[in-house]
C-alpha cells in the first residue's frame, strides 16, 4: 500500500499522518505541493494544518497548487482514494472536489477537543471519538444542495462543536473515491495518545483498495 | 545631534560611554552608539542579572551557553527554554503573545531542534476589569493563533489573576524541542565563511520611532512609526522546516535566530563565540521598507528571521533549500580574520567594533538590601472570620478564577497536533509528550507563585522549584532538568 | 435620521501584512501577476441613526475607533456616507 501525503507551505499534520500510515505498514511519501505526478500512489492524503497560513480563507490559496490540480486527474482516472483531513477537507471544498464549504466555527474560536461521532458504515461502532482542532470547521452549503449532500454524508458530530449544518463532520463525493472530514483520525491511532478510534478509518481505506 | 545627547537619549550612562571610549581607543560614531545602546541594554545585555544567573547549577545539561539548554535522553537531546514577552503584550496583547511564541520557538530551532511542545504561564489582573478582559482575551487568542498555525501543541500552562498584574500582565512562554545529539548546531562561527539571512523582509518593527533620536536621523518619518511587532506564523512554519533542512547541511557551521536587537545581536554573538571578525553589507539585507537607515536595519526586531554561517562550498546547497521553500533570503556578509565586527554600506565602512565589546557588556551588582515592605508583610496579623461556614468558604474559593478550570483557555490551543500528546492539559499536574524516537513519555510542567516570591523571595523561589518537582513526581516522572524565567521590575529604579 | 456608511479599515504604514504577502506569493507562483502589491484590509457597512450629519459623523468615528479598528495597527476611512 503506497500513500502519498501532499505537503503545502503551512501544512503541519504531514508527519503525524506519515507516522499513522507506517503503523499500518504502508509506505508513505511526502508529495511537495509543486509536484503533479500522483499516479504512483494508492491513496492520497491532504493532511491538516494551515496551508498558506489560512490567509484569505482556509484552503483558498492552496487550491492553486499543481498537486491539487493533479488531484482532479487522479480522481477522474479512478487511480485510488483521496482523503482530506481538516485543512485537507477545506482544500477539497475550495477546489470544488467536494460540495459545500467550511466556515468559521459558530463560537468564533478555535476548538481543540475529543468529540463524539457517528459514522455511516457498519464496520464502525455506533459511536466513536476523535480529536478535533479547528477554527473554521463549520460545514455550510446552499439550501438547494443539502438534499443531495445528505446522501454523501459519512461522519456526523453527536454533539455539534462548531455549528455545522446537519452536524456534518465529513462526507464523500459522488464517486465514493474522495472523503473529506474535519476530525483527525491520524491523531487516534497510537495507544500512547490515548485513543485509537482513528484506526477504523485507515482500515476502511485498506478495505476500499483491496 | 551631539554624541552626548544621542547616547544619553539612548540610555547609555556617562560611565558606560567612558568605558566604550576607552575600550575603542576613540569616540564611537553615531551608528556604533546605536549598537551599544541595544547590546548593553538590560533587555539584551542582562547587565543587572548576568552575575547572579551565572550562579545557577548547570551540571548535566547539554549546551548551557546557547539560546536554549538541553538534557540528553538516549541518542537525542531535549532542548527547552522559557521567555517573557510582557511589555509587548500589555500594549497589543494578541501580537505581543503571538510574537512571544514566535521568539521562543526560534530559540530551540536555532540549535537544530524541532519544536514539539509549548507551555505558557500567564498572569492578569482581576477579570472584573474591562481592560484586563481585553488583555486576557487577546493573549489567549494570540498564543492560539501562532502556536496552532505552526503546528506545535500547547500542552500545559497556568493562568493566574491578581490586582498586581492589572497594568502589567505577565506572558511567559516555554518551548521544547528535540534533536539528535550529533545534529546539534551552535551559534558559533569561523573566519572565511558566508553569512546568510533567511526569513521575513526586515522592516522597522520593534523600533521605537517616537524617540527623539530617531526623528533626527531617519529620512522618511511620516507618522510616528508603530513599534509593534506583527507575527506571521505561516512564515515561521516555513522557517522551521527550511531551517531544520539547512542545518542538516554539514557546511553550515553556525546558526542563530534574530530576537531582541535582531540582526545585531545574532550576528555579533556569532562573531564573538567563533572568535571571528565579521563584515555585514547592510545594503544587501532584504528589506520590506524603503529608505531604512543602517541603525534601523541592525536594530529591527522584524520577526521570523534566522542567520547562518556557511562555508563557501555549502552556499549553493543552502540556497537550494531557500528556493525549495520560496523563503526570502540574502547573503549579507562574511566572517573574517580581522577580529573586528564591521558594518558596510556598499564599499563604505560605517562601523567597526570588537565583537566582544558588544557581546560582553557591563555587569552590575544589584543592591540586595532587604526592602522595607518585607518586614511589614511579616508583621501583618490576620484574624480568622469564624462566622463564615465551611460551605461558604469553599464556595468562595472555588469561584475564584485562580481555582477555576482553565478549559476555556486550553480548548483554544491545539494540544494534540504532533501525535505525541499522551497526557493532555487539565488531566494531571504535568503534561506528557510521547518521545517515539526513544520510547517513553516526557513530563512537562510550568509553575510559579508570585505571592510567595513577593513575601519571601528565597523561600518563594525554593517552593516554586518544589512545586514543579512535585507536579512531575506525582505523575510518575523522574525530574531531569529545570529552566526559569524571572520577571522583575526595572533594576535601574530604586 | 438614518445613515448608511461604509468603512474601510487598512493597516497603518509600516505595519507588516502577512496576508498580503501570502497572496502575492500565490499570484506570482501561478503566473497571474509577477509583482503583485497586495494589502489586505477589512470592509464594514453600517446603518446608524443620528440627529444630523455631524452627529452621525461623530458616532461613526466612535464606532470605528472603539470597536472596529485596533488603533495600534490600523487606520480607517469612510467610504459611502448617505442619508437614507
Amino acid at each position: 500500500m503506497k500513500a502519498g501525503i501532499v505537503v503545502f507551505p503551512g501544512t503541519n499534520c504531514d508527519r503525524d499522518t506519515k507516522l499513522a500510515c507506517e503503523f499500518f505498514g504502508w509506505q508513505a511519501d511526502y508529495i511537495w505541493h509543486d509536484e503533479s505526478s500522483l499516479h504512483d500512489y494508492d491513496v492520497i492524503f491532504l493532511p491538516g494544518g494551515f496551508s498558506y497560513g489560512d490567509y484569505v480563507s482556509a484552503g483558498g490559496l492552496a487550491k492553486f497548487s499543481p498537486a491539487v490540480l493533479a488531484l482532479k486527474e487522479y480522481v477522474k482516472s479512478k487511480r485510488g482514494f483521496v482523503i482530506g483531513i481538516c485543512n485537507g477537507f477545506q482544500i477539497l471544498c475550495e477546489a470544488g472536489l467536494l460540495p459545500g464549504a467550511l466556515s468559521v466555527n459558530s463560537g468564533t474560536r478555535f476548538v481543540c477537543d475529543l468529540t463524539g461521532l457517528s459514522v455511516n458504515n457498519t464496520k464502525f461502532p455506533g459511536k466513536i471519538n476523535l480529536p478535533i482542532a479547528h477554527g473554521e470547521g463549520r460545514y455550510v452549503a446552499p439550501e438547494n444542495m443539502m438534499k443531495d449532500i445528505n446522501e454523501l454524508v459519512f461522519v456526523k458530530y453527536t454533539d455539534n462543536p462548531n455549528g455545522s449544518t446537519d452536524d456534518i463532520a465529513g462526507l464523500y463525493d459522488r464517486s465514493n473515491k474522495i472523503l473529506g472530514m474535519m476530525p483527525h483520525p491520524e491523531r487516534a491511532v497510537f495507544e500512547e495518545t490515548g485513543n485509537t478510534d482513528g484506526r477504523y478509518f485507515f482500515e476502511l481505506i485498506e478495505a476500499e483498495l483491496r | 545631534m551631539k554624541l552626548a545627547e544621542l547616547y544619553r537619549a539612548l540610555n547609555i550612562s556617562d560611565s558606560e560611554y567612558e568605558q566604550i571610549k576607552s575600550s575603542l581607543g576613540r569616540e564611537p560614531n553615531e551608528l556604533e552608539i546605536y549598537l551599544f545602546s541595544a547590546m548593553w541594554s538590560e533587555h539584551c545585555g542582562y547587565k543587572h542579572s548576568r552575575k547572579y544567573l551565572a550562579r545557577l547549577p548547570k551540571e548535566g545539561s547539554v549546551c548551557s551557553e546557547e539560546n536554549a539548554g538541553g538534557i540528553q535522553i538516549g541518542n537525542h537531546v531535549i532542548f527547552f527554554k522559557v521567555e517573557s514577552h510582557n511589555h509587548p503584550s500589555a500594549i497589543e496583547p494578541f501580537q505581543g503573545a503571538a510574537t512571544g511564541i514566535g521568539g521562543i520557538i526560534r530559540d530551540v530551532l536555532a540549535v537544530g531542534a524541532r519544536p514539539i511542545a509549548l507551555l505558557d504561564s500567564l498572569k492578569f489582573g482581576k477579570l472584573t476589569d474591562h481592560n484586563v478582559k481585553h488583555l486576557f482575551d487577546g493573549v489567549i487568542r494570540g498564543i492560539s493563533f501562532y502556536g496552532n498555525c505552526i503546528g506545535v501543541p500547547t500542552v500545559a500552562g497556568e493562568v493566574g489573576f491578581d490586582d498586581s498584574y492589572t497594568d502589567s500582565p505577565l506572558v511567559n512562554v516555554m518551548a521544547v524541542g528535540i534533536v539528535e545529539k550529533n545534529k546539534i548546531k551552535t551559534s558559533t562561527s569561523a573566519p572565511g565563511n558566508f553569512i546568510v539571512l533567511t526569513g521575513s523582509h526586515t522592516g522597522r518593527d520593534g523600533i521605537h520611532g517616537a524617540s527623539f533620536a530617531s526623528k533626527e536621523l531617519s529620512e522618511s518619518s511620516k507618522e510616528d512609526r508603530p513599534s509593534v511587532q506583527v507575527g506571521d506564523p505561516f512564515m515561521e512554519k516555513i522557517l522551521i522546516e527550511s531551517t531544520i533542512e539547512i542545518l542538516e547541511i554539514p557546511e553550515v557551521i553556525g546558526c542563530q535566530d534574530c530576537g531582541a536587537a535582531g540582526l545585531l545581536s545574532s550576528s555579533s554573538e556569532m562573531a564573538f563565540k567563533g572568535n571571528s571578525g565579521m563584515e555585514l553589507h547592510l545594503d544587501t539585507v532584504h528589506l520590506r521598507e524603503e529608505g531604512m537607515q543602517p541603525w534601523e536595519i541592525m536594530l529591527s526586531e522584524s520577526q521570523e528571521r534566522m542567520v547562518f554561517v556557511v562555508e563557501h562550498s555549502g552556499l549553493e546547497k543552502v540556497l537550494n533549500v531557500v528556493k525549495k521553500y520560496d523563503i526570502p533570503a540574502s547573503v549579507i556578509g562574511k566572517t573574517t580574520d580581522t577580529g573586528l565586527y564591521k558594518l558596510f554600506w556598499g564599499e563604505r565602512e560605517i562601523a567597526s567594533v570588537p565583537p566582544e565589546m558588544l557581546a560582553e557588556g557591563p555587569k552590575y551588582d544589584l543592591d540586595d538590601s532587604e526592602p522595607q515592605y518585607i518586614k511589614e508583610c511579616q508583621n501583618l496579623k490576620f484574624s480568622h472570620n469564624n462566622a463564615l461556614s465551611l460551605e461558604t468558604v469553599i464556595k468562595k474559593m472555588i469561584s475564584d478564577p485562580n481555582f477555576a478550570s482553565k478549559n476555556w483557555v486550553y480548548r483554544q490551543y491545539d494540544h494534540t497536533v504532533g501525535n505525541r500528546t499522551s497526557v493532555k492539559p487539565g488531566v494531571a499536574g504535568a503534561a506528557g509528550i510521547w518521545l517515539f524516537e526513544e520510547g517513553g513519555v516526557l513530563g512537562l510542567t510550568i509553575d510559579s507563585n508570585g505571592r510567595q516570591v513577593f513575601l519571601d523571595p528565597y523561600r518563594g523561589a525554593e517552593n516554586t522549584v518544589w512545586e514543579s518537582y512535585r507536579n512531575l513526581v506525582s505523575c510518575g516522572y523522574t525530574p531531569l532538568g529545570i529552566t526559569n524565567c524571572l520577571n522583575y521590575g526595572n533594576p535601574e529604579k530604586s | 435620521m438614518k445613515y448608511m456608511v461604509e468603512v474601510i479599515v487598512t493597516l497603518k504604514d509600516g505595519i507588516r501584512d502577512p496576508q498580503g504577502a501570502a497572496i502575492s506569493t500565490v499570484l506570482k507562483r501561478t503566473g497571474i501577476e509577477e509583482k503583485a502589491e497586495i494589502s489586505a484590509g477589512k470592509f464594514f457597512t453600517l446603518a446608524i441613526s443620528a440627529e444630523n450629519q455631524d452627529a452621525a459623523k461623530e458616532k461613526i468615528n466612535t464606532i470605528c475607533e472603539d470597536v472596529l479598528i485596533n488603533p495600534i495597527l490600523e487606520n480607517y476611512r469612510i467610504g459611502r456616507f448617505d442619508q437614507v
